[in-house]
């Protein structure tokens, strides 16, 4: 694949332009790496593609190697692995609540111990996640406890 | 859960089975009865009353319904192993000796999961807290 930079003048946008013949998996990847560095991540829903904030995700879960991004109504699928999204959310308001899930912490309405030893959080949209006993100090520090 | 946090746990739940025991000897056994004999006794019936906790092990993440189960396979196998243990090193004998000892590991058990609970039920309002303020920040 050819690179060529354009230089421009200090008051126009910067601007990535991707020139290709087809949209293949190879160019989302890259689509995905330039948009994850601002907060936007690619989710699949059937055929349609979408650009979706990080600040709409109310959590991402693993399920048969497949990772699935949760917004409020929606569930779309995502490329990226589980520990890549948590390398992205690190320094985000995102903990790892569990081996197979990612929760965005200012999406939570409230937590509850549950009668199984674990935690369960209840997102803004009435939604349940568990949270492994583990992963509880890591969600007390991002919280300044 | 990796075998460092099992580990970790299989320590922690030792010495709360371990306490319990003793508090529990305190008040139920005649004084002269605890010994140093006694102690090494009630050190091995921890230490076999932690080993089932082996069934939550599991490489992926367990459901809820799996967690019960495995709540009630491994209150079952605590049960076997201790109320084995006792008869044979003749700790008990008779019917209604077993079935005093069996009603004492249940209250045991229940009152390790109250007092985790209760410890929890603590640490989930600070969360709350914290989340509030949180949220306050934001809007």
């Amino acid at each position: 694949m050819k690179i060529s930079i354009e230089n421009i003048t200090a008051h126009e946008e910067e601007e990535v332009i991707i020139r290709c013949y087809e949209v293949n998996d190879e160019i989302l990847e890259l689509m995905n790496k330039l948009k994850t560095e601002r907060n936007i991540l690619i989710g699949y829903n059937g055929d349609s593609i979408y650009q979706l904030n990080l600040s709409s995700v109310y959590y991402f879960e693993s399920v048969d190697n497949k990772v699935f991004i949760y917004c409020r109504n929606e569930i779309y699928e995502c490329k990226q692995k589980l520990y890549e999204l948590e390398q992205i959310c690190d320094h985000r308001r995102f903990f790892r609540a569990s081996k197979s899930t990612i929760v965005n912490i200012s999406k939570i309405s409230h937590v509850k111990p549950s009668l199984s030893g674990r935690f369960e959080t209840t997102m803004e949209n009435g939604e349940k996640v568990l949270v492994s006993r583990q992963y509880v100090p890591m969600l007390k520090s991002k919280l300044g406890l | 859960m990796k075998i460092l946090d099992l580990i970790r746990q299989f320590i922690k739940e030792y010495f709360i089975i371990f306490g319990l025991l003793i508090i529990g000897s305190v008040l139920i056994v005649p004084a002269e009865t605890i010994n140093r004999d006694y102690i090494l006794l009630t050190m091995t019936f921890a230490a076999l009353g932690d080993l089932p906790s082996i069934v939550f092990w599991s490489k992926s993440e367990l459901t809820e319904e799996s967690r019960h189960w495995r709540s009630i396979i491994h209150f079952v196998l605590l049960e076997a192993v201790i109320l084995s243990y006792a008869g044979v090193t003749g700790f008990v004998n008779k019917i209604e000796e077993f079935a005093f000892f069996a009603l004492q590991i249940l209250i045991i058990y229940l009152l390790v999961r109250f007092i985790t609970w209760r410890g929890d039920l603590a640490t989930a309002n600070k969360i709350n807290k914290k989340l509030k303020n949180f949220k306050n920040i934001d809007s």
